[in-house]
């Protein structure tokens, strides 16, 4: 049994792709902590992630990688604020990271979520976050291409009731 | 900054491929759908339509040159897949959870950029969530959700806000809110709060704080309504209510078991009856909750035994009685009998202006109130009328936990006198159990046989003594130096020294650019009163006869008030950076300034 073997992982995609990767780095994701953990000790099993296709597992473990040797953030801490409030701002290296196309973006959310990476998650949802602040109604529709499906009348009619927040 | 950046640069990337494709396109800015892209083309016999439940329309290869524009950068992707982009990937790909977190995001980005204005900070978010639910039908239930309202505090927009915002808000979070503030929404009707529309909501089951102040559309039924559904509310503030409270009061012993504070101050219509029959009415569980009880200009009664029966509240640690003339010595001494040799829970005890109280009824105080944080006894300058006995010196030597003590206006004929001074400093005084002072305010205004070594003693023994108000007494220059010698650099010490008159002016220009002449601070709030910028400097207060003079705003506050319109441009022209005209009503700091906290001058 080597060294080797213990330091890495193997994970498997949900398009059958093989990442070998170093334990450090897989471990920033909670869920994947767990499952190495539940793991008998010195096996070679492969974990699957069914819920991740490999063109975002590549980047989650991008952000993984840079992040590797930050301290983890405590297990199943609830104190969300705490954790939240210290990532208020999104660092240099995660906003370029996260310039990504819209479905990537959403992409890596949903998977930082399902591989519960809390950091990443914030600066996902931080990201859209920062995209919507400011911007009027229309502005949002046509970023997110959404059909306004109220009719004329009640919109008009929320509208009236919003006057004084859409000045 | 790194986010600008990003959104700057990022249509740059996109350029040539969207200039390229917006020749084609006849696309303006505005709204657009599916259908409007394809007028263009070739007449279909059917038409696409996308719904925001999140089918993904495949259009045929003919239509990719899909009209776009640089706002919309993010929706062409990088990996070319051939889909058309005109899908809602925000609504189709994320669960609602994470469109719920989101919005908490948004929230916390607006709470991170600060409070400067009124609609800036945690204000401009919620404001922001109000807007946005314009967008679309399944964005007003997003910005609704119960998670993002657990705090509904609205008075920053309370003149504005529609009432159906309100009820849309409830609608979706009822179960959800833990605190909602309804302070001054004057317009607000109690039916957006209990609606028969709302019936069938779940009940308020997490609120704890209800502050209905100012809220006058609200009627004692819908209050009582609110509490029947509210089990585990704590905070009831109804301060200047003008409702009849006698059967809300009753409501709340019926149905709350864990109710900490009651603010009934200055309710017009409160009944003394009604509240001795609420505190007789407790069960031993809600008489250990209580902890605040505030009924300051509560009416009289012929007879009345409220303060025996306040002394049975084990944890009743705040007792503001302000104003309330009808406590007498028969009262105190009945409280003190009540406790029945125990050591009263009280922590803060107001007796501001209880004019018919003796010298005698207060000291039956003594020994009895070890506990005391806060003593408040101002205006008795009567109680204390002719050859006063050193009441209060023996009152406060028992009170060795002493935070705050004002006796504004009471020395006037001699209640406060130096031997009370010495009192408050640890080892002063023979036999005094003072250790250490924990006194960090003390205001002894008119006090006219205090002498300036006692203050200044007291200033120099005092570790922690930051704010001193002496308006009206013998203070001099000397004691000013003293003070800003020990708190020169002490941006939250403040003393005060109105009318007195051995104060002279020499003193200003060692002392002017080290102080402010009144405490103003930088907020939405403060901007009716336009403090200048050096006002809210990080400096000691210090408020004279002199200092005064050299404040200018409130000429022209006056002047702008008597010019009427020209108060826009009086405002704007005196502090450019407070562009916009102050507007809102000011009941939110009629609380300050009835505790005698008043900054301007």
């Amino acid at each position: 049994m080597s060294a080797e073997k213990k330091d890495s992982v193997v994970l498997v995609t949900s398009d059958d792709e093989t990442f070998t990767v170093e334990k450090k780095v897989a471990e920033r994701s909670n869920l994947i902590k767990s499952m190495i953990e539940d793991l008998p000790a010195a096996s070679d099993e492969s974990i699957p992630l069914p819920n991740v296709s490999s063109s975002v597992l590549v980047k989650v473990l991008e952000y993984c990688d840079h992040h590797k040797n930050e301290p983890l953030p405590a297990a199943d801490s609830n104190d969300a604020d705490d954790a939240r409030r210290k990532a208020s701002e999104i660092g240099e290296w995660d906003a370029k990271f996260i310039q990504v196309d819209q479905e990537m973006l959403f992409e890596i959310i949903l998977a930082a979520n399902y591989l519960d990476i809390k950091p990443l998650l914030d600066v996902g949802c931080k990201t859209v976050a920062n995209m919507i602040k400011g911007k009027t109604p229309e502005e949002i529709r046509k970023l997110f291409n959404i059909i306004n499906d109220f009719t004329p009348e009640e919109e008009e009619q929320i509208r009236k009731e919003n006057e004084w927040a859409e000045e | 900054m790194e986010q600008q950046q990003q959104q700057q640069q990022r249509p740059k990337l996109f350029r040539p491929r969207t200039q390229g494709l917006r020749r084609q396109s006849t696309l303006g800015l505005g709204g657009f759908s599916l259908t409007q892209v394809e007028q263009p083309l070739q007449p279909r016999p059917f038409s696409v339509v996308v719904s925001s439940a999140g089918v993904r329309a495949h259009a045929p290869e003919a239509t990719t040159p899909v009209g776009t524009d640089e706002l919309v950068w993010g929706t062409l992707s990088y990996r070319a897949v051939p889909e058309p982009v005109k899908v809602d990937l925000f609504s189709t790909m994320l669960p609602r959870e994470l469109k719920v977190a989101v919005f908490k995001a948004l929230l916390e980005v607006w709470k991170a950029s600060g409070a400067g204005a009124r609609l800036e900070g945690e204000n401009g978010g919620r404001r922001e969530l109000i807007r946005l639910s314009r967008v679309s039908k399944e964005w007003r239930s997003l910005v609704y959700d119960g998670q993002l309202w657990a705090n509904i505090d609205l008075t920053g927009f309370a003149g504005k806000l529609h009432p159906a915002t309100m009820r849309q808000i409830l609608r979706h979070s009822r179960a959800f809110v833990r605190t909602l503030t309804c302070q001054g929404m004057e317009t607000l009707p109690g039916s957006s709060l209990t609606g028969r529309d709302l019936l069938d909501l779940p009940t308020f089951s997490s609120l704890t704080t209800l502050d209905l102040r100012g809220a006058h559309g609200i009627t004692t039924p819908d209050i009582i309504a609110i509490v029947q559904i509210s089990p585990g509310l704590k905070k009831l503030n109804l301060k200047g209510s003008r409702l009849h409270l006698n059967h809300l009061l009753a409501a709340l012993a019926d149905n709350v078991d864990g109710l900490e504070e009651l603010d009934v101050s200055r309710c017009w219509s409160l009944e003394f009856l009604d509240v001795e029959a609420f505190v007789a009415r407790l069960n031993a569980q809600q008489r250990a909750a209580l902890t605040s009880l505030r009924l300051s200009g509560l009416p009289a009664a012929a007879t009345n035994h409220l303060l025996q029966k306040l002394a049975r509240l084990p944890n009743l640690r705040t007792l503001d009685l302000l104003g309330c003339r009808w406590l007498a010595h028969d009262d105190i001494k009945e409280y003190i009998d009540a406790l029945d040799g125990r050591p009263s829970p009280l922590h803060h005890l107001v007796l501001s202006s209880c004019t018919n109280l003796t010298t005698e009824a207060i000291e039956l105080l003594a020994g009895h109130v070890p506990e005391m944080r806060f003593f408040e006894a101002a205006n008795l300058e009567a109680v204390f009328y002719i050859d006063p006995p050193p009441t209060l010196a023996r009152l406060v030597r028992t009170m060795p936990k002493l935070e705050r003590l004002d006796l504004e206006g009471t020395g006037r004929y001699g209640g406060v006198c130096d031997r009370m001074l010495y009192e408050l400093i640890p080892g002063a005084c023979p036999g005094s159990p003072l250790v250490v002072s924990q006194l960090v305010e003390l205001r002894i205004g008119s006090a006219k046989h205090v002498t300036t070594q006692a203050l200044s003693t007291l200033v120099t023994s005092l570790p922690r003594l930051a704010r001193l108000e002496a308006d009206g007494t013998e203070a001099d220059n000397a004691l000013v130096r003293t003070f800003l010698a020990k708190h020169g650099r002490d941006a939250d010490a403040s003393l005060c020294l109105v009318d007195c008159h051995r104060l002279t002016p020499d003193i200003y220009p060692e002392i002017q650019y080290k102080t402010r002449a009144r405490a103003g601070w930088d907020d939405y709030h403060a901007l009716p009163f336009t403090y200048a910028r050096a006002e809210v400097a990080a400096l000691p207060v210090v408020k004279t006869f002199w200092a005064w003079r050299k404040v200018a705003a409130p000429k022209q506050w006056r002047d702008a008030r008597t010019h009427g319109e020209d108060r826009r441009r009086a405002s704007t022209e005196m502090t450019g950076r407070r562009g916009s005209t102050p507007t809102r009503l000011w009941w939110r700091d009629i609380d300050e300034i009835e505790r005698g906290a008043c900054v301007v001058q």
